[in-house]
């Protein structure tokens, strides 16, 4: 590349820069925050990305740990965890069931229906809702469905999960909806 | 995803050849890695946390959608902490996690693009102070995702690992499987492409 062409490319990448720095996505102070927890369990999330991986009993005993401090921490009977972070939402899925937790209801909220159905399928749902097929059971796609879901959940077991599939706001309806 | 798709950026993930950097200019405290290899949670978080912004930037321009964008680092960061054993001591965390980040995010996105308009959300830049700040930062945002859109995929690949994940011409070549001169041509070509579709909007700045 001639100094003329490597100047000239200098200054395009600069002016290119500056527009691109000034439309880039910022990660705000919570998701960095959850982006630095599943770090830290990164771990353990790689065994439930593997839904063919068996637990050795060290990690079933981190994850037993975890699921009781997360529980006693939120003391609630009803959680909701958020899709922003999907795969963290299914772990802990997996942990509030492996813990025992006696919870109406798990909402997990996804951002796609794909993700629902991945999060709901391996995680929770046959020990929630064993009467429904594995699709009926792991997703939805309306706060009326979620409703209802969790209500039939409710009849048969300690804890329901239902992954909605919608936006942020259908979703937090949706927990409220539930909470009547 | 998929158990295939992801199994397929595992794949792509274990091929990575990065080149290794000179001590002085490590982005990392190799100490950090040693512990994080090890299992210490905390230490790979601490490898991660200087790199979060540059790879869920460059995950926020693939997908634009800032959920979609949070998953992608977060499936990006497990598939990284899957592969740290064969992570070769003096390579670039910023690479690796970006390299990954970039096929993570394009995977989503791809998957998000084939479900309904809805699902997609433009990204939100920043918080503005004022509603026109708002405005403007849409349309450049926008403006500049069609003209990236536009771009051959290599062309564009090339072009955000070196402007969103500001890696070097030798980082780029290793993950996306070219030489450092193709690299250096292919951001150029894309630059000058960009160049031309957002004049008015360089001319402006």
């Amino acid at each position: 590349m001639s100094s003329q062409r490597t100047a000239s490319h200098g200054a395009q990448e600069d002016g290119l820069s500056r527009l691109f720095e000034h439309s880039a996505g910022r990660l705000d102070a919570q998701a960095r925050d959850r982006l630095l927890e599943t770090a830290q369990e990164a771990d353990l999330l790689a065994v439930f990305a593997d839904s063919a991986a068996q637990l050795d009993d060290v990690t079933r005993a981190r994850l037993e740990r975890n699921a009781r401090q997360l529980g006693a921490a939120q003391r609630r009977r009803r959680w909701l965890l958020r899709g922003a972070a999907a795969l963290a939402a299914s772990v802990l899925a997996v942990l509030a069931v492996r813990a025992g937790w006696q919870a109406d209801q798990l909402v997990i909220t996804a951002t796609s229906r794909a993700d629902a159905r991945r999060i709901a399928v391996p995680a929770a749902a046959p020990q929630a809702m064993p009467a429904a097929s594995a699709t009926d059971r792991a997703v939805v796609t309306s706060v009326a469905e979620a409703a209802a879901a969790a209500e039939s959940a409710a009849t048969g077991a300690a804890l329901g999960l239902v992954a909605l599939h919608g936006e942020e706001d259908q979703a937090l309806d949706g927990l409220e909806l539930l909470e009547l | 995803m998929d158990a295939n798709s992801l199994q397929f950026q595992v794949d792509c993930v274990g091929e990575l050849q990065l080149p290794p950097q000179a001590a002085s200019q490590l982005d990392h405290d190799p100490r950090a890695l040693e512990r994080a290899v090890a299992g210490d949670g905390k230490a790979f978080a601490e490898l991660m946390a200087p790199h979060l912004d540059r790879a869920f930037r460059l995950a926020t321009r693939v997908t634009r959608d800032r959920a979609l964008a949070e998953d992608a680092v977060q499936e990006a960061m497990v598939i990284v902490h899957r592969d740290l054993r064969s992570f070769r001591p003096g390579t670039s965390v910023r690479a690796f996690l970006c390299g990954t980040t970039l096929r993570v995010a394009s995977t989503l996105a791809r998957s998000a693009r084939r479900r309904t308009a809805r699902e997609l959300v433009t990204a939100q830049p920043h918080a503005f102070a004022d509603p026109e700040s708002a405005t403007q930062a849409r349309e450049l945002e926008a403006a500049l995702a069609e003209a990236l859109a536009a771009l051959p995929d290599r062309r564009r690949e090339a072009v955000l690992l070196r402007l969103d994940a500001d890696l070097s011409h030798a980082e780029i070549a290793a993950i996306i499987g070219t030489t450092e001169a193709a690299v250096r041509q292919l951001v150029y070509e894309g630059q000058k492409t960009l160049r031309t579709a957002l004049a008015s909007r360089l001319e402006a700045r």
